[in-house]
C-alpha cells in the first residue's frame, strides 16, 4: 500500500479545497451558493473543448474560469439583482450547467457522453527536486500539478483576504448583519455580486483540474456532486477557510483510504465507501450541535438561509 | 391506449401522405432507427450500420437510417417507418422497448428487430437478442490473463451491482481458465459518472500490482483508461469498441457484436427464417461478442492468444466450455461453470437466500 494513499487523499481533497474556497467566499457574504457543481462542470468542458481547439493549457485555464464566472454573474443576477430564491436560482444553474454542457459536448464536440483525444495537452506533473526523495513527505508534496500547489496556497490567501483585508471585513458584515452594512453606507449587493463572480473564480480552477488535470477527458455530469461535498465542508467548518481545507482533506484522505482497505482487509466495498460520507454527516451534526449552542449563547448570531 | 393508437395513426397516415414512395428494388428494404446517441457515436449505432452494410452487400438489400432526436420520438419512427412497408426494422436500446412493442401491437404484419435488450419476448412479430456480455467478460479475462507481466489483474466495476457482477464473474472466470494461479483484483467505484474516481480506483489497482483493468463502468470507464495512459498499464473497454480513446494503452474492448445481430435478423428475412416472438442469446459461439482488434490496439495481444480464441469457441460450442452466468448462481454455491471452477468470495455471499 505505501505511501500512495497519501499522493491520492491530496489529489482527491484538490478539485474539493478549490470549490469550497468558493463557497467559503459566498458563505462569508450570506448566500448559501448550491450552484458550485454547475459552475464547475461547465469550466471543466470549456477547458476541454478549449484546450482540445487550441492546444493550450493557458488559454484553457482562462477560458475555463471566464466560463465559470459567466455563469455565476448569471446565478448573481438571477439572485441578487431579480431577488430570486438563491436556492431555486442555483437549483437551475446546476441543471442548466449540466444539460448545457451534455448538449455542447453532442453539438461541438460530437461526442455523446464522454470525449477526450490525444490532442489534448494535460498538466504535468511536477517532481519537487529534494523533497521527492523523502518518504512521506515526498508523497504529500511531490508529484501534483501546478493547479494542486495553486488549490492549497489559494487557502490563505482566501483567509487573508477575509480576515486581513478592508474588503473582507465589509463582505463578513454584509454576511452576519446586512441591514447593519447598508446603514454604515456598504454598498451589500455590490460585495455579493462580488463574492459570486470569486466563487465562479475558484469554481474555474475546480473544473480545470477535473477535467486537463485529475484526467484528460469530459464526461458528461462528471463533478458527480464533489460541490455538495464541499458545501458540507464550508458548513463543518462555519466558513473559516483554514478548517474547510482541514475538512476537505479529511474526505480526501477518508476516501483514499476507503478505495485501498477493501482489498486489504476483505470487508465489504460498500461498507467502506460509506467512510467519506459517515465522517461528513457526523461533521454535519457536530457542527448542528455546536451551531445551535452557539446560538443559544449569542442569540444575535443568525445565518439567512433564504 | 386508444390515444396511442390514434397517434400512431396520425404519425402513420401524415407519413404515407409524405412518404416518398419506396424505390423500386428487388432486394429487402430495411429500416434501422438509431437509439439516442445517433449516428457518429463510435458505439451501438455506428456498428449497426456496419451490419446493414453487410447485408447490402450479401443480399441486395437497401437500408435506411432513421434518427429520432429524443427517446420521446422512439415510437412516431416508428410507426412512420412501419407505414411505408419495410421487409423489417430494427431499433437498438432499452429505451425502445416499450416503443417497439406498442408500434408492433399496432402493425401485427411487420417485421421488427430489437438488438440487445432483455430476455422478454416484445410481440408475435418481433425477434429480440440478448448479448451474452459474461461470455465476452470470460473472453477479455482470458486474455488478460495470458497478457499480464505481474499476474495480477484488476476489475473495476461502476456500482456494485448484480449486472455488473454477471461481466465480473465471466472475466474471473476466463483468467482463471488461463492461468489458475493469476490474481484478481475486484473493485466497484460506485458510479458510474465519475471518471476522476474511476482513475483512483484504478491507480490503487496498479499500486497492487494489477498490469490490466476491465473498466465495465460507464462514464467512469474513461477514467480508467485514463489511468492506463498515465500509469503506462493497460484497461479493457467495453460495450462498443474503446481501443481509439487511448492507442497504446486499451488492450482491447469487450464489444457487443451489434452488427452480427442485426445482420442475422436481415438474413433471417432473407431466406424466410424469420420467426417473431423469439429471443436469441448471442455469446462467444455466435458471434455475438468480442475482443476488439484494430489499428489502435495492433500488437499489444500476442498472436498465440488470439489464436487461442478460436479453441475457446469450439469448446463452447461443443459445450466443453459453459462460462456461468451470475444469475444463476446460487447463495453460497462453492464451485460454478464447466469445467467448474472455484466461486469467487465476494460473489459466493453476494446472494441473499
Amino acid at each position: 500500500m505505501d505511501f500512495d494513499i497519501l499522493n491520492s487523499a491530496v489529489r482527491i481533497a484538490t478539485p474539493l479545497i478549490f470549490a469550497a474556497m468558493g463557497g467559503v467566499v459566498t458563505y462569508q457574504a450570506g448566500m448559501l451558493n448550491i450552484a458550485l457543481d454547475g459552475f464547475m462542470i461547465v469550466a471543466a468542458f470549456t477547458a476541454i473543448a478549449t484546450a482540445y481547439l487550441t492546444g493550450s493549457l493557458t488559454i484553457a485555464l482562462i477560458g475555463a474560469i471566464v466560463a465559470s464566472v459567466l455563469l455565476a454573474a448569471l446565478m448573481a443576477v438571477f439572485n441578487i439583482r431579480l431577488r430570486a430564491n438563491i436556492f431555486i436560482a442555483g437549483t437551475a444553474i446546476i441543471f442548466l450547467g449540466n444539460s448545457l454542457t451534455a448538449l455542447l459536448l453532442k453539438g461541438v464536440l460530437g461526442q455523446d457522453g464522454v470525449f477526450t483525444s490525444d490532442r489534448i495537452p494535460n498538466f504535468p506533473v511536477i517532481r519537487v527536486p529534494v523533497v521527492d526523495g523523502i518518504p512521506v513527505l515526498g508523497a504529500l508534496l511531490s508529484g501534483h500539478t501546478i493547479l494542486v500547489y495553486v488549490a492549497y496556497l489559494s487557502v490563505p490567501l482566501v483567509a487573508w483576504s477575509l480576515y486581513r483585508t478592508r474588503w473582507g471585513l465589509r463582505l463578513r458584515v454584509v454576511g452576519e448583519a446586512p441591514e447593519a452594512a447598508a446603514a454604515v453606507g456598504i454598498d451589500v449587493d455590490k460585495i455579493k455580486f462580488q463574492a459570486m463572480l470569486i466563487s465562479g473564480l475558484f469554481c474555474g480552477f475546480a473544473g480545470a483540474y477535473l477535467s486537463l488535470a485529475y484526467v484528460t477527458l469530459f464526461a458528461r455530469e462528471m463533478t458527480a456532486e464533489r460541490g455538495l461535498i464541499a458545501l458540507a465542508a464550508i458548513f463543518f467548518a462555519r466558513g473559516n477557510p483554514y478548517r474547510t481545507a482541514l475538512v476537505a482533506v479529511l474526505f480526501g484522505g477518508a476516501t483514499a483510504l476507503s478505495v485501498r482497505l477493501p482489498q486489504v482487509t476483505g470487508l465489504a466495498p460498500q461498507l467502506l465507501q460509506l467512510i467519506p460520507y459517515v465522517v461528513t454527516v457526523l461533521a454535519l451534526v457536530i457542527v448542528g450541535w455546536r451551531t445551535t449552542r452557539a446560538r443559544n449563547r449569542y442569540g444575535a448570531w443568525r445565518f439567512d438561509l433564504g | 391506449m386508444f390515444k396511442v393508437g390514434l397517434k400512431i395513426a396520425i404519425a402513420a397516415f401524415s407519413m404515407l401522405a409524405l412518404a416518398p414512395v419506396a424505390p423500386a428494388f428487388a432486394g429487402l428494404k430495411i429500416a434501422m432507427v438509431t437509439s439516442e446517441s445517433g449516428l457518429g457515436d463510435r458505439s451501438f449505432n455506428d456498428m449497426m450500420v456496419e451490419g446493414m452494410k453487410k447485408a447490402e452487400k450479401d443480399f441486395g438489400a437497401t437500408y435506411v437510417v432513421i434518427q429520432p432526436r429524443a427517446v420521446s420520438e422512439f415510437q412516431s419512427a416508428l410507426a412512420r417507418a412501419a407505414g411505408q412497408g419495410f421487409d423489417i426494422i430494427i431499433g437498438s436500446s432499452f429505451d425502445m422497448i416499450a416503443p417497439m412493442k406498442a408500434v408492433a401491437a399496432a402493425f401485427p404484419k411487420q417485421k421488427f428487430g430489437l438488438v440487445d435488450v432483455g430476455p422478454d419476448p416484445l410481440g408475435p412479430n418481433v425477434v429480440s437478442t440478448v448479448t451474452k456480455d459474461w461470455e465476452g467478460s470470460f473472453l477479455v479475462g482470458y486474455i488478460a490473463a495470458k497478457t499480464t507481466k505481474t499476474g495480477t489483474i484488476g476489475f473495476v466495476g461502476g456500482k456494485d451491482i448484480p449486472i455488473i457482477h454477471r461481466f465480473f464473474v465471466g472475466y474471473y472466470y476466463g483468467a482463471k481458465m488461463a492461468k489458475p494461479d493469476v490474481k484478481v483484483i475486484e473493485t466497484y467505484t460506485g458510479s458510474f459518472n465519475d471518471p476522476a474516481g474511476g482513475k483512483e480506483f484504478t491507480l490503487s489497482n496498479v499500486g497492487q500490482g494489477a498490469d490490466i483493468n476491465f473498466a465495465v463502468a460507464g462514464a467512469t470507464s474513461a477514467g480508467v483508461i485514463d489511468a492506463a495512459k498515465s500509469s503506462k498499464t493497460f484497461a479493457i473497454g467495453v460495450d462498443s469498441n474503446q481501443n481509439y480513446m487511448a492507442p497504446g494503452s486499451v488492450l482491447t474492448s469487450m464489444v457487443k457484436r451489434v452488427d452480427t445481430q442485426a445482420y442475422d435478423m436481415i438474413k433471417s428475412v432473407s431466406d424466410g427464417t424469420f420467426k417473431g416472438g423469439v429471443v436469441k442469446y448471442y455469446g462467444l459461439a455466435e458471434n455475438g461478442v468480442a475482443a476488439a482488434m484494430d489499428q489502435y490496439n495492433k500488437g499489444l495481444i500476442a498472436d498465440n492468444v488470439l489464436a487461442d480464441v478460436d479453441g475457446l469457441k469450439a469448446k463452447m460450442l461443443a459445450g466443453a466450455i459453459v462460462v456461468p452466468n451470475y444469475f444463476d448462481l446460487k447463495p453460497g454455491q462453492k464451485e460454478m461453470g464447466t469445467p467448474p471452477m472455484a466461486t469467487p468470495p465476494s460473489v459466493m455471499n453476494a446472494k441473499a437466500p
